[in-house]
């Protein structure tokens, strides 16, 4: 399914998240009823928890679904309160959408986790249950920087379930192990090391 | 006795239900770090858990620690009933590869998925040059075991996650980071302080706060010279909690 996203894909590239705030606040803030809830939401990002989504985006993924659902293409105001939120991630991630990046991977167990191809073509890992991704930019300005809530994966991931447009991979449950465990060769690095 | 592990996991239940006392909310509650200096008592609160969620005639306990519990922590009547014991599931990956090994190939053990999900010494397995990346990875893992076992238990129940993290009182940056960055996985944590060092008896202050899913909740943990811990709660953030007059231990029964 293609989306339809003008309004996302202008070449405004972003220089300034304040500055575009206040261009998409003004649409957004008239069109949509997120707009209240989006400002208390900035107001405390500071204080996110990694695991789980502040309520404002997952209220916005749920009505994107349901949209979705309903229409088979995200409205123009979500794409764009999807990006006042994201920033310019939100229009990576919808490339990586588009393209089929994301593969949910499950075993016979019911155990599942999540693989991007990257647009460097590299694979990244998402877990499914919480806030991971194996990628650098999750490792910098997620967790050690706390300047962005997820990595374009992390979203295309959350995106590619609201459009069902997830390819399906079934795998043995060793192979599963396989994938989750690949960290492993960096970490027994590490440990020799030391 | 155990009313701490038991109120631990039930404070945690409430989550986004209400805040009732029934004895039947399985529900896991969000995962919880436990964190003290050495010797604060984190081991035998993990035990207690064990043993509580072994009564609770759900699936078994595992527990993952580096290296067998030096002793098993005293307890009473039917707080040590060897059904109980034989329910907790005790596991000693020597390294962090192996942890690692464990947590990622979970889903292919097979037999009833565990109730509940313990790590001790968590400290052990942080190895010292990684990166924020590889610390959250364990972290995510584990929860991700939690959840997979979860997902096998079926809805309205699920499987509770506690890990034991020591840290040193005067911490280092080093161990700053590490710990914020656990704190992301672990919203609700559990903080262990030594409180009055009475004669004969080691006393402990443990604070619990949900991560925002309930109020702060605050007891005793005492420890007998016989190593019976006795668990009290301490009065609900009667004074101000920043003084420590409450340091008598008079005010409860």
């Amino acid at each position: 399914m293609r989306v339809t996203r003008a309004d996302a894909t202008s070449p405004r590239p972003a220089p300034d998240r304040r500055r575009e705030f206040s261009l998409v606040a003004v649409g957004a803030s008239r069109l949509l009823g997120f707009w209240g809830r989006v400002k208390a939401w900035d107001a405390m990002a500071s204080a996110l928890p990694g695991v789980t989504l502040p309520a404002v985006v997952e209220e916005l993924l749920s009505e994107m679904a349901a949209a979705v659902q309903e229409n088979a293409r995200i409205p123009d105001e979500h794409l764009s309160a999807l990006k006042f939120i994201f920033g310019s991630s939100a229009i990576q991630a919808l490339d990586l959408v588009d393209r089929q990046s994301v593969t949910l991977i499950s075993s016979p167990s019911g155990r599942r986790v999540y693989q991007v191809l990257g647009s460097s073509g590299k694979t990244y890992t998402c877990l499914a249950s919480c806030h991971y991704c194996s990628c650098p930019a999750f490792a910098f300005s997620v967790l050690r920087k706390s300047d962005s809530l997820l990595c374009k994966h992390l979203l295309a991931v959350y995106l590619s379930q609201v459009m069902r447009t997830c390819r399906q991979l079934k795998v043995s449950d060793k192979q599963l192990t396989d994938i989750l465990f690949v960290k492993k060769q960096q970490a027994a690095q590490k440990d020799k090391r030391l | 006795m155990l009313r701490m592990a038991e109120s631990l996991r039930r404070v945690l239940n409430l989550g986004s239900s209400a805040e009732s006392e029934e004895e039947n909310t399985a529900e896991a509650g969000p995962p919880l770090l436990l964190l003290g200096g050495p010797g604060s008592g984190k081991t035998a609160l993990l035990f207690a858990a064990a043993l509580e969620a072994a009564g609770e005639g759900r699936g078994p306990v595992l527990f993952l620690t580096r290296r067998p519990l030096q002793s098993l922590p005293r307890g009473r009547g039917a707080a040590l009933d060897p059904l109980r014991l034989q329910k907790i599931r005790f596991q000693y990956p020597p390294s962090t590869h192996e942890l690692l090994q464990l947590l990622c190939s979970a889903h292919e053990a097979r037999g009833p998925a565990p109730s509940l999900l313990l790590l001790d010494g968590l400290e052990e397995y942080l190895v010292e040059d990684w990166g924020p990346q590889e610390a959250a990875y364990l972290a995510a893992l584990l929860l991700d075991t939690a959840a997979h076992f979860s997902h096998q238990i079926g809805p309205g129940q699920g499987c509770g996650l506690i890990v034991a993290l020591q840290i040193q009182e005067e911490g280092d940056s080093g161990d700053a980071l590490q710990l914020s960055l656990l704190q992301r996985y672990f919203p609700a944590q559990c903080w262990l302080q030594v409180d009055t060092p009475g004669p004969g008896q080691r006393c402990l202050r443990a604070c619990l706060d949900p991560g925002g899913l309930g109020p702060r909740a605050e007891w005793w943990v005492a420890f007998r010279p016989d190593g019976e811990m006795t668990i009290t709660p301490r009065p609900a953030q009667a004074g101000n909690p920043s003084s420590d007059k409450g340091s008598s231990s008079e005010g409860q029964p």
